[in-house]
Protein backbone atom coordinates (compact mmCIF):
# COMPACT_ATOMS: atom_id res chain seq x y z
CA UNK A 1 0.00 0.00 0.00
CA UNK A 2 1.02 3.64 -0.17
CA UNK A 3 3.72 4.54 2.33
CA UNK A 4 3.82 8.10 3.53
CA UNK A 5 6.06 8.46 6.54
CA UNK A 6 6.64 11.59 8.57
CA UNK A 7 4.58 14.32 10.12
CA UNK A 8 2.43 16.70 8.18
CA UNK A 9 4.45 19.86 8.53
CA UNK A 10 3.90 21.62 5.26
CA UNK A 11 0.57 22.67 3.93
CA UNK A 12 0.73 23.97 0.45
CA UNK A 13 -2.08 25.31 -1.64
CA UNK A 14 -1.51 24.49 -5.24
CA UNK A 15 -3.77 26.11 -7.75
CA UNK A 16 -3.81 26.98 -11.38
CA UNK A 17 -1.62 30.01 -11.95
CA UNK A 18 -4.07 32.64 -13.15
CA UNK A 19 -1.24 35.05 -13.90
CA UNK A 20 -0.13 33.01 -16.83
CA UNK A 21 -3.65 32.27 -18.12
CA UNK A 22 -2.91 33.42 -21.63
CA UNK A 23 -0.02 31.00 -22.01
CA UNK A 24 -2.04 28.28 -20.32
CA UNK A 25 -4.92 28.77 -22.76
CA UNK A 26 -2.71 28.39 -25.78
CA UNK A 27 -1.43 25.05 -24.54
CA UNK A 28 -4.54 23.86 -22.80
CA UNK A 29 -6.03 22.21 -25.86
CA UNK A 30 -2.85 20.27 -26.60
CA UNK A 31 -2.63 19.12 -23.00
CA UNK A 32 -6.29 18.12 -22.90
CA UNK A 33 -5.63 15.21 -25.28
CA UNK A 34 -3.69 13.34 -22.62
CA UNK A 35 -4.42 15.05 -19.35
CA UNK A 36 -7.84 14.77 -17.75
CA UNK A 37 -7.18 17.79 -15.51
CA UNK A 38 -6.51 19.97 -18.54
CA UNK A 39 -9.57 18.59 -20.24
CA UNK A 40 -11.70 19.47 -17.22
CA UNK A 41 -10.39 23.04 -17.37
CA UNK A 42 -11.24 23.24 -21.05
CA UNK A 43 -14.65 21.72 -20.45
CA UNK A 44 -15.50 24.25 -17.75
CA UNK A 45 -14.36 27.10 -19.99
CA UNK A 46 -16.74 26.12 -22.77
CA UNK A 47 -19.65 24.19 -21.26
CA UNK A 48 -21.87 27.22 -20.67
CA UNK A 49 -21.35 28.59 -24.17
CA UNK A 50 -22.13 25.29 -25.83
CA UNK A 51 -25.19 24.74 -23.68
CA UNK A 52 -26.54 28.22 -24.39
CA UNK A 53 -25.95 27.80 -28.10
CA UNK A 54 -27.88 24.52 -28.03
CA UNK A 55 -30.75 26.15 -26.10
CA UNK A 56 -30.88 28.96 -28.62
CA UNK A 57 -30.95 26.49 -31.50
CA UNK A 58 -33.44 24.04 -29.99
CA UNK A 59 -35.50 26.29 -27.69
CA UNK A 60 -35.61 23.47 -25.17
CA UNK A 61 -33.37 22.93 -22.13
CA UNK A 62 -33.70 19.15 -21.91
CA UNK A 63 -32.84 18.63 -25.55
CA UNK A 64 -30.04 21.15 -25.25
CA UNK A 65 -28.51 19.14 -22.39
CA UNK A 66 -28.70 15.94 -24.45
CA UNK A 67 -27.04 17.59 -27.42
CA UNK A 68 -24.40 19.26 -25.22
CA UNK A 69 -23.48 15.85 -23.84
CA UNK A 70 -23.16 14.51 -27.35
CA UNK A 71 -21.01 17.47 -28.40
CA UNK A 72 -18.45 16.94 -25.64
CA UNK A 73 -18.33 13.19 -26.26
CA UNK A 74 -17.47 14.00 -29.87
CA UNK A 75 -14.80 16.38 -28.60
CA UNK A 76 -13.20 13.55 -26.61
CA UNK A 77 -13.30 11.27 -29.63
CA UNK A 78 -11.68 13.83 -31.91
CA UNK A 79 -9.57 16.15 -29.80
CA UNK A 80 -6.30 14.37 -30.43
CA UNK A 81 -6.72 15.16 -34.13
CA UNK A 82 -7.34 18.84 -33.48
CA UNK A 83 -4.39 21.16 -33.98
CA UNK A 84 -4.93 24.74 -33.02
CA UNK A 85 -5.13 27.30 -30.26
CA UNK A 86 -7.91 28.12 -27.83
CA UNK A 87 -9.67 30.48 -30.27
CA UNK A 88 -9.64 27.93 -33.05
CA UNK A 89 -10.84 25.36 -30.56
CA UNK A 90 -13.87 27.56 -29.83
CA UNK A 91 -14.74 27.67 -33.53
CA UNK A 92 -14.20 23.93 -33.81
CA UNK A 93 -16.48 23.39 -30.84
CA UNK A 94 -19.25 25.51 -32.38
CA UNK A 95 -18.84 23.57 -35.61
CA UNK A 96 -19.34 20.28 -33.77
CA UNK A 97 -22.29 21.74 -31.87
CA UNK A 98 -23.82 23.00 -35.12
CA UNK A 99 -23.50 19.63 -36.83
CA UNK A 100 -24.85 17.83 -33.78
CA UNK A 101 -27.86 20.13 -33.51
CA UNK A 102 -28.51 19.85 -37.26
CA UNK A 103 -28.37 16.07 -37.07
CA UNK A 104 -30.73 16.22 -34.13
CA UNK A 105 -33.18 18.34 -36.08
CA UNK A 106 -32.78 16.49 -39.34
CA UNK A 107 -35.37 13.90 -38.64
CA UNK A 108 -38.65 15.55 -39.53
CA UNK A 109 -40.59 13.78 -36.83
CA UNK A 110 -38.22 14.98 -34.19
CA UNK A 111 -38.35 18.49 -35.54
CA UNK A 112 -42.13 18.54 -35.46
CA UNK A 113 -42.12 17.13 -31.95
CA UNK A 114 -39.69 19.79 -30.77
CA UNK A 115 -41.88 22.50 -32.22
CA UNK A 116 -45.02 21.04 -30.69
CA UNK A 117 -43.49 20.48 -27.24
CA UNK A 118 -41.88 23.89 -27.24
CA UNK A 119 -45.11 25.63 -28.17
CA UNK A 120 -47.02 23.78 -25.46
CA UNK A 121 -44.41 24.63 -22.85
CA UNK A 122 -44.36 28.23 -23.89
CA UNK A 123 -48.10 28.54 -23.81
CA UNK A 124 -48.37 27.08 -20.31
CA UNK A 125 -45.33 28.82 -18.82
CA UNK A 126 -46.23 32.25 -20.03
CA UNK A 127 -49.96 32.03 -19.67
CA UNK A 128 -49.98 35.21 -17.62
CA UNK A 129 -47.53 37.01 -19.81
CA UNK A 130 -48.87 36.88 -23.29
CA UNK A 131 -46.52 39.13 -25.14
CA UNK A 132 -43.16 37.41 -24.46
CA UNK A 133 -44.80 34.04 -24.97
CA UNK A 134 -46.22 35.09 -28.28
CA UNK A 135 -42.90 36.47 -29.38
CA UNK A 136 -40.97 33.39 -28.31
CA UNK A 137 -43.40 31.05 -30.02
CA UNK A 138 -43.39 33.23 -33.10
CA UNK A 139 -39.62 33.36 -33.20
CA UNK A 140 -39.35 29.61 -32.74
CA UNK A 141 -41.80 28.85 -35.49
CA UNK A 142 -40.14 31.34 -37.78
CA UNK A 143 -36.63 30.05 -37.14
CA UNK A 144 -37.66 26.43 -37.66
CA UNK A 145 -38.97 27.29 -41.12
CA UNK A 146 -35.39 28.12 -42.16
CA UNK A 147 -32.79 25.72 -43.51
CA UNK A 148 -30.44 24.43 -40.78
CA UNK A 149 -27.58 26.53 -42.13
CA UNK A 150 -29.67 29.70 -41.93
CA UNK A 151 -30.81 28.77 -38.43
CA UNK A 152 -27.17 28.44 -37.45
CA UNK A 153 -26.30 31.84 -38.87
CA UNK A 154 -29.24 33.52 -37.13
CA UNK A 155 -28.35 31.95 -33.78
CA UNK A 156 -24.64 32.73 -34.01
CA UNK A 157 -25.29 36.29 -35.11
CA UNK A 158 -28.12 37.34 -32.78
CA UNK A 159 -27.80 35.08 -29.75
CA UNK A 160 -24.06 34.44 -29.65
CA UNK A 161 -23.30 37.94 -30.96
CA UNK A 162 -20.62 36.72 -33.33
CA UNK A 163 -19.05 38.79 -36.07
CA UNK A 164 -19.52 37.66 -39.65
CA UNK A 165 -15.86 36.62 -39.81
CA UNK A 166 -16.31 34.41 -36.76
CA UNK A 167 -19.45 32.83 -38.18
CA UNK A 168 -17.61 32.23 -41.43
CA UNK A 169 -14.85 30.47 -39.51
CA UNK A 170 -17.33 28.24 -37.71
CA UNK A 171 -19.10 27.32 -40.94
CA UNK A 172 -15.93 27.00 -43.00
CA UNK A 173 -17.18 29.63 -45.39
CA UNK A 174 -16.33 33.17 -46.45
CA UNK A 175 -17.69 36.28 -44.67
CA UNK A 176 -19.27 37.40 -47.96
CA UNK A 177 -21.22 34.18 -48.30
CA UNK A 178 -22.34 34.40 -44.70
CA UNK A 179 -23.45 37.99 -45.28
CA UNK A 180 -25.65 37.04 -48.23
CA UNK A 181 -27.05 33.99 -46.43
CA UNK A 182 -27.83 36.15 -43.41
CA UNK A 183 -29.69 38.59 -45.62
CA UNK A 184 -31.73 35.78 -47.19
CA UNK A 185 -32.51 34.31 -43.78
CA UNK A 186 -33.69 37.69 -42.50
CA UNK A 187 -35.90 38.21 -45.53
CA UNK A 188 -37.59 34.91 -44.88
CA UNK A 189 -37.91 35.61 -41.17
CA UNK A 190 -39.34 39.01 -41.93
CA UNK A 191 -42.23 37.44 -43.80
CA UNK A 192 -43.21 35.43 -40.76
CA UNK A 193 -42.55 38.21 -38.33
CA UNK A 194 -44.04 41.04 -40.35
CA UNK A 195 -46.74 41.71 -37.85
CA UNK A 196 -44.23 42.12 -35.06
CA UNK A 197 -41.97 44.36 -37.07
CA UNK A 198 -44.88 46.49 -38.14
CA UNK A 199 -46.05 46.82 -34.58
CA UNK A 200 -42.55 47.79 -33.45
CA UNK A 201 -42.20 50.35 -36.21
CA UNK A 202 -45.46 51.93 -35.23
CA UNK A 203 -44.32 52.17 -31.62
CA UNK A 204 -41.05 53.78 -32.69
CA UNK B 1 -25.27 45.88 -38.76
CA UNK B 2 -27.93 47.16 -41.22
CA UNK B 3 -31.50 48.23 -40.37
CA UNK B 4 -32.94 44.78 -40.98
CA UNK B 5 -30.46 43.24 -38.58
CA UNK B 6 -30.97 45.96 -35.97
CA UNK B 7 -34.71 45.48 -36.12
CA UNK B 8 -34.38 41.74 -35.66
CA UNK B 9 -31.81 42.21 -32.91
CA UNK B 10 -34.28 44.44 -31.02
CA UNK B 11 -36.99 41.86 -31.46
CA UNK B 12 -34.77 39.06 -30.11
CA UNK B 13 -33.50 41.11 -27.20
CA UNK B 14 -37.05 41.42 -25.82
CA UNK B 15 -37.53 37.67 -25.70
CA UNK B 16 -36.79 35.85 -22.47
CA UNK B 17 -35.34 32.40 -23.04
CA UNK B 18 -34.10 30.47 -20.00
CA UNK B 19 -30.57 29.48 -21.00
CA UNK B 20 -28.96 29.26 -17.54
CA UNK B 21 -26.86 26.09 -17.39
CA UNK B 22 -27.76 23.50 -14.77
CA UNK B 23 -24.74 22.76 -12.57
CA UNK B 24 -25.99 19.25 -11.85
CA UNK B 25 -25.95 18.38 -15.52
CA UNK B 26 -22.56 20.02 -15.92
CA UNK B 27 -21.06 17.98 -13.06
CA UNK B 28 -22.65 14.74 -14.19
CA UNK B 29 -21.47 15.21 -17.76
CA UNK B 30 -17.97 16.02 -16.50
CA UNK B 31 -17.78 12.69 -14.69
CA UNK B 32 -19.10 10.79 -17.71
CA UNK B 33 -16.64 12.51 -20.00
CA UNK B 34 -13.66 11.76 -17.79
CA UNK B 35 -14.64 8.15 -17.67
CA UNK B 36 -15.13 7.99 -21.44
CA UNK B 37 -11.79 9.71 -21.91
CA UNK B 38 -9.97 7.17 -19.76
CA UNK B 39 -11.63 4.19 -21.39
CA UNK B 40 -11.33 5.24 -25.01
CA UNK B 41 -8.06 7.10 -25.21
CA UNK B 42 -5.86 4.11 -25.85
CA UNK B 43 -8.04 2.46 -28.49
CA UNK B 44 -8.58 5.73 -30.32
CA UNK B 45 -4.89 6.54 -30.31
CA UNK B 46 -3.97 3.24 -31.90
CA UNK B 47 -6.71 3.44 -34.53
CA UNK B 48 -5.90 7.04 -35.46
CA UNK B 49 -2.21 6.35 -35.64
CA UNK B 50 -2.81 3.61 -38.16
CA UNK B 51 -5.40 5.44 -40.24
CA UNK B 52 -3.69 8.84 -40.42
CA UNK B 53 -0.34 7.77 -41.68
CA UNK B 54 0.02 6.55 -45.24
CA UNK B 55 2.85 4.24 -44.26
CA UNK B 56 1.03 2.65 -41.35
CA UNK B 57 -2.10 2.27 -43.46
CA UNK B 58 -0.13 0.29 -46.02
CA UNK B 59 1.67 -1.62 -43.30
CA UNK B 60 -1.60 -2.56 -41.60
CA UNK B 61 -3.14 -3.55 -44.92
CA UNK B 62 -0.08 -5.60 -45.82
CA UNK B 63 -0.06 -7.43 -42.49
CA UNK B 64 -3.75 -8.26 -42.80
CA UNK B 65 -3.38 -9.39 -46.40
CA UNK B 66 -0.40 -11.61 -45.69
CA UNK B 67 -1.88 -13.13 -42.57
CA UNK B 68 -5.22 -13.79 -44.24
CA UNK B 69 -4.00 -14.91 -47.64
CA UNK B 70 -0.73 -16.54 -46.77
CA UNK B 71 -1.65 -17.91 -43.37
CA UNK B 72 1.78 -16.95 -42.14
CA UNK B 73 2.23 -16.60 -38.42
CA UNK B 74 4.30 -13.56 -37.60
CA UNK B 75 4.58 -13.94 -33.89
CA UNK B 76 7.86 -15.31 -32.55
CA UNK B 77 7.37 -18.78 -31.21
CA UNK B 78 4.22 -19.22 -33.26
CA UNK B 79 5.57 -22.21 -35.09
CA UNK B 80 9.26 -22.18 -34.64
CA UNK B 81 11.33 -23.13 -31.63
CA UNK B 82 13.79 -20.40 -32.57
CA UNK B 83 11.21 -17.75 -31.75
CA UNK B 84 10.47 -19.08 -28.27
CA UNK B 85 12.98 -16.95 -26.42
CA UNK B 86 11.24 -17.59 -23.10
CA UNK B 87 12.45 -21.21 -23.15
CA UNK B 88 16.01 -19.95 -22.80
CA UNK B 89 17.63 -19.01 -19.48
CA UNK B 90 15.68 -16.15 -17.82
CA UNK B 91 18.94 -14.63 -16.58
CA UNK B 92 19.70 -13.62 -20.16
CA UNK B 93 16.38 -12.33 -21.48
CA UNK B 94 15.37 -11.05 -18.04
CA UNK B 95 18.33 -8.69 -18.12
CA UNK B 96 17.23 -7.52 -21.55
CA UNK B 97 13.77 -6.70 -20.19
CA UNK B 98 15.18 -4.87 -17.18
CA UNK B 99 17.39 -2.83 -19.49
CA UNK B 100 14.35 -1.96 -21.62
CA UNK B 101 12.43 -0.80 -18.56
CA UNK B 102 15.26 1.57 -17.68
CA UNK B 103 14.89 3.35 -21.02
CA UNK B 104 11.26 4.38 -20.55
CA UNK B 105 10.54 7.92 -19.46
CA UNK B 106 6.96 7.12 -18.52
CA UNK B 107 4.58 4.21 -18.26
CA UNK B 108 0.82 4.19 -17.73
CA UNK B 109 -1.46 1.31 -16.88
CA UNK B 110 -4.89 0.30 -15.68
CA UNK B 111 -5.27 -1.33 -12.26
CA UNK B 112 -8.22 -3.38 -11.06
CA UNK B 113 -8.92 -5.26 -7.84
CA UNK B 114 -10.79 -8.58 -7.77
CA UNK B 115 -12.10 -10.22 -4.58
CA UNK B 116 -11.85 -14.02 -4.56
CA UNK B 117 -14.34 -15.74 -2.23
CA UNK B 118 -13.72 -19.00 -0.37
CA UNK B 119 -15.86 -20.89 -2.90
CA UNK B 120 -13.66 -19.62 -5.72
CA UNK B 121 -16.17 -17.11 -7.06
CA UNK B 122 -14.82 -13.72 -8.05
CA UNK B 123 -16.18 -10.25 -7.50
CA UNK B 124 -14.62 -7.36 -9.43
CA UNK B 125 -14.41 -4.13 -7.47
CA UNK B 126 -16.16 -1.12 -8.96
CA UNK B 127 -13.09 0.95 -8.08
CA UNK B 128 -10.28 1.00 -10.63
CA UNK B 129 -7.23 3.14 -11.24
CA UNK B 130 -5.16 4.61 -14.01
CA UNK B 131 -1.52 4.83 -12.91
CA UNK B 132 1.03 7.21 -14.40
CA UNK B 133 4.69 6.62 -13.60
CA UNK B 134 7.73 8.64 -14.61
CA UNK B 135 11.28 8.28 -13.35
CA UNK B 136 10.63 10.29 -10.20
CA UNK B 137 6.91 11.09 -10.13
CA UNK B 138 3.65 9.21 -9.89
CA UNK B 139 0.00 9.87 -10.37
CA UNK B 140 -3.05 7.76 -9.67
CA UNK B 141 -6.53 8.54 -11.04
CA UNK B 142 -9.11 6.64 -9.01
CA UNK B 143 -12.49 5.84 -10.53
CA UNK B 144 -15.62 4.51 -8.85
CA UNK B 145 -17.37 2.82 -11.74
CA UNK B 146 -17.93 5.69 -14.19
CA UNK B 147 -16.98 8.46 -11.78
CA UNK B 148 -13.51 9.98 -11.42
CA UNK B 149 -13.38 10.23 -7.65
CA UNK B 150 -9.83 11.25 -6.92
CA UNK B 151 -6.45 12.15 -8.39
CA UNK B 152 -3.30 11.59 -6.34
CA UNK B 153 0.16 12.92 -7.17
CA UNK B 154 3.47 11.80 -5.62
CA UNK B 155 6.20 14.17 -6.77
CA UNK B 156 9.70 15.07 -5.56
CA UNK B 157 9.80 17.81 -2.96
CA UNK B 158 13.27 18.67 -1.75
CA UNK B 159 14.59 15.51 -0.16
CA UNK B 160 11.16 14.00 0.29
CA UNK B 161 7.91 13.48 -1.54
CA UNK B 162 4.94 15.75 -1.95
CA UNK B 163 1.64 13.92 -1.85
CA UNK B 164 -1.20 16.00 -3.25
CA UNK B 165 -4.69 14.66 -3.80
CA UNK B 166 -7.94 16.15 -5.06
CA UNK B 167 -11.35 14.56 -4.60
CA UNK B 168 -14.15 15.35 -7.00
CA UNK B 169 -16.82 13.67 -4.85
CA UNK B 170 -16.16 15.97 -1.88
CA UNK B 171 -14.66 18.84 -3.88
CA UNK B 172 -11.69 18.84 -1.51
CA UNK B 173 -7.91 18.52 -1.64
CA UNK B 174 -5.14 17.51 0.70
CA UNK B 175 -1.40 18.20 0.56
CA UNK B 176 1.21 16.41 2.59
CA UNK B 177 4.98 16.66 2.35
CA UNK B 178 7.47 14.27 3.90
CA UNK B 179 9.30 11.04 3.28
CA UNK B 180 7.51 8.32 1.40
CA UNK B 181 6.93 6.82 -1.99
CA UNK B 182 4.32 5.47 -4.36
CA UNK B 183 5.04 2.11 -2.70
CA UNK B 184 3.47 -1.04 -4.07
CA UNK B 185 1.42 0.87 -6.62
CA UNK B 186 4.49 1.41 -8.81
CA UNK B 187 3.91 -0.97 -11.73
CA UNK B 188 7.46 -0.62 -13.05
CA UNK B 189 8.92 -1.64 -9.71
CA UNK B 190 6.50 -4.55 -9.68
CA UNK B 191 7.72 -5.59 -13.13
CA UNK B 192 11.34 -5.39 -11.99
CA UNK B 193 10.55 -7.50 -8.96
CA UNK B 194 8.85 -10.18 -11.05
CA UNK B 195 11.55 -10.26 -13.71
CA UNK B 196 14.35 -10.54 -11.15
CA UNK B 197 12.65 -13.64 -9.67
CA UNK B 198 11.99 -15.43 -12.97
CA UNK B 199 14.88 -17.80 -12.26
CA UNK B 200 12.73 -19.31 -9.54
CA UNK B 201 9.44 -19.25 -11.44
CA UNK B 202 7.13 -22.07 -10.37
CA UNK B 203 5.71 -22.75 -13.76
CA UNK B 204 5.27 -21.54 -17.29
CA UNK B 205 1.66 -20.53 -17.86
CA UNK B 206 1.99 -20.95 -21.60
CA UNK B 207 0.93 -18.70 -24.44
CA UNK B 208 -2.31 -16.78 -24.67
CA UNK B 209 -3.64 -13.67 -26.36
CA UNK B 210 -4.16 -10.74 -23.97
CA UNK B 211 -5.50 -7.38 -25.19
CA UNK B 212 -4.67 -8.46 -28.72
CA UNK B 213 -1.04 -9.31 -27.93
CA UNK B 214 0.37 -12.82 -28.10
CA UNK B 215 1.79 -13.36 -24.63
CA UNK B 216 3.64 -15.87 -22.53
CA UNK B 217 3.02 -16.07 -18.78
CA UNK B 218 4.95 -17.12 -15.69
CA UNK B 219 3.81 -17.87 -12.15
CA UNK B 220 6.18 -16.95 -9.34
CA UNK B 221 5.70 -17.56 -5.62
CA UNK B 222 6.25 -14.50 -3.51
CA UNK B 223 9.23 -14.30 -1.17
CA UNK B 224 7.18 -14.14 1.98
CA UNK B 225 5.07 -16.25 4.30
CA UNK B 226 1.76 -15.28 2.67
CA UNK B 227 0.09 -17.45 0.08
CA UNK B 228 0.67 -14.70 -2.45
CA UNK B 229 1.49 -15.62 -6.03
CA UNK B 230 2.68 -13.22 -8.72
CA UNK B 231 1.89 -13.84 -12.37
CA UNK B 232 3.34 -11.89 -15.25
CA UNK B 233 2.71 -12.09 -18.99
CA UNK B 234 5.14 -10.79 -21.61
CA UNK B 235 4.46 -9.79 -25.19
CA UNK B 236 6.26 -12.47 -27.17
CA UNK B 237 7.23 -9.91 -29.79
CA UNK B 238 8.57 -7.06 -27.68
CA UNK B 239 9.26 -9.01 -24.46
CA UNK B 240 7.56 -6.20 -22.53
CA UNK B 241 5.09 -6.98 -19.72
CA UNK B 242 1.44 -6.88 -20.78
CA UNK B 243 -0.27 -7.98 -17.58
CA UNK B 244 0.66 -8.54 -13.94
CA UNK B 245 -1.53 -10.27 -11.37
CA UNK B 246 -0.80 -10.39 -7.66
CA UNK B 247 -2.97 -13.21 -6.34
CA UNK B 248 -3.77 -14.36 -2.81
CA UNK B 249 -3.42 -11.07 -0.93
CA UNK B 250 -5.12 -11.25 2.44
CA UNK B 251 -8.02 -8.93 3.28
CA UNK B 252 -7.99 -7.36 6.75
CA UNK B 253 -10.55 -8.96 9.08
CA UNK B 254 -11.99 -11.04 6.24
CA UNK B 255 -10.17 -14.40 6.23
CA UNK B 256 -12.76 -15.95 3.91
CA UNK B 257 -11.65 -13.91 0.94
CA UNK B 258 -8.46 -12.87 -0.84
CA UNK B 259 -7.55 -10.09 -3.20
CA UNK B 260 -6.12 -10.19 -6.68
CA UNK B 261 -4.64 -6.98 -8.04
CA UNK B 262 -4.43 -6.81 -11.82
CA UNK B 263 -2.32 -4.30 -13.71
CA UNK B 264 -2.74 -4.29 -17.48
CA UNK B 265 -3.18 -2.03 -20.54
CA UNK B 266 0.42 -0.90 -20.19
CA UNK B 267 1.43 2.01 -22.36
CA UNK B 268 5.19 2.53 -22.62
CA UNK B 269 6.40 6.08 -23.27
CA UNK B 270 2.83 7.27 -23.88
CA UNK B 271 3.79 10.87 -24.69
CA UNK B 272 2.36 12.47 -21.59
CA UNK B 273 2.40 16.23 -21.30
CA UNK B 274 4.89 17.60 -18.79
CA UNK B 275 2.20 18.82 -16.45
CA UNK B 276 0.72 15.36 -16.00
CA UNK B 277 2.79 15.20 -12.84
CA UNK B 278 2.18 18.77 -11.69
CA UNK B 279 -0.35 18.74 -8.84
CA UNK B 280 -3.31 21.02 -9.38
CA UNK B 281 -6.34 22.05 -7.38
CA UNK B 282 -9.55 23.02 -9.18
CA UNK B 283 -11.01 26.34 -8.15
CA UNK B 284 -13.40 26.19 -5.23
CA UNK B 285 -12.03 22.97 -3.73
CA UNK B 286 -11.54 23.10 0.05
CA UNK B 287 -8.62 21.78 2.08
CA UNK B 288 -9.62 18.70 4.07
CA UNK B 289 -7.66 15.86 5.71
CA UNK B 290 -8.67 12.36 4.50
CA UNK B 291 -9.68 11.48 8.08
CA UNK B 292 -12.07 14.42 8.10
CA UNK B 293 -13.58 13.23 4.83
CA UNK B 294 -13.87 9.68 6.19
CA UNK B 295 -15.57 10.94 9.37
CA UNK B 296 -17.93 13.12 7.37
CA UNK B 297 -18.75 10.22 5.04
CA UNK B 298 -19.46 7.86 7.95
CA UNK B 299 -21.84 10.37 9.51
Amino acid sequence: MVMIVGTCKLRRVISVDTGSKVNDDSQLVARACHDSTAFVQLYHSHYDAVFRYCVHRLFDRQMAEDVTSEVFLKVIENIDGFKGNEKQFRCWLYRIATNTVNNYLRKTARRKRILKVACEQTNSRFADCEEPADKLALLREAVFTLKPRYQTIITLRFFENMKLTEIAEVLGSSPGTVRSQLTRALVKLRKVLTAEFTEKSEVN
Amino acid sequence: MNDNEKQFKDFVSNIKLDDTPDTNHRDMLERNLLCAMAKQSRQIKIRRFIMKSQITKFAAAAVIAIVVLGGITFWPGGGSDNGQWWLGPPAAWGQEILASLDTFKAVTCHEQTVFVMSDGSEHTSLTWNILYVSRDSYRRDIYDDDFLREIQWYVPDGGGTLHHSIRYDTKSYFTHSGEGSFGNYDPVERMRSCVSRLDSADRLLGEEVIDGYNCVGFEISADNSEDRVDCIWFDTETKLPVRIEIRGLSVTDQPDKTLTIIQDQFDYNPGLSADTFIPQTPEGFIHAHPDEIKAATEK
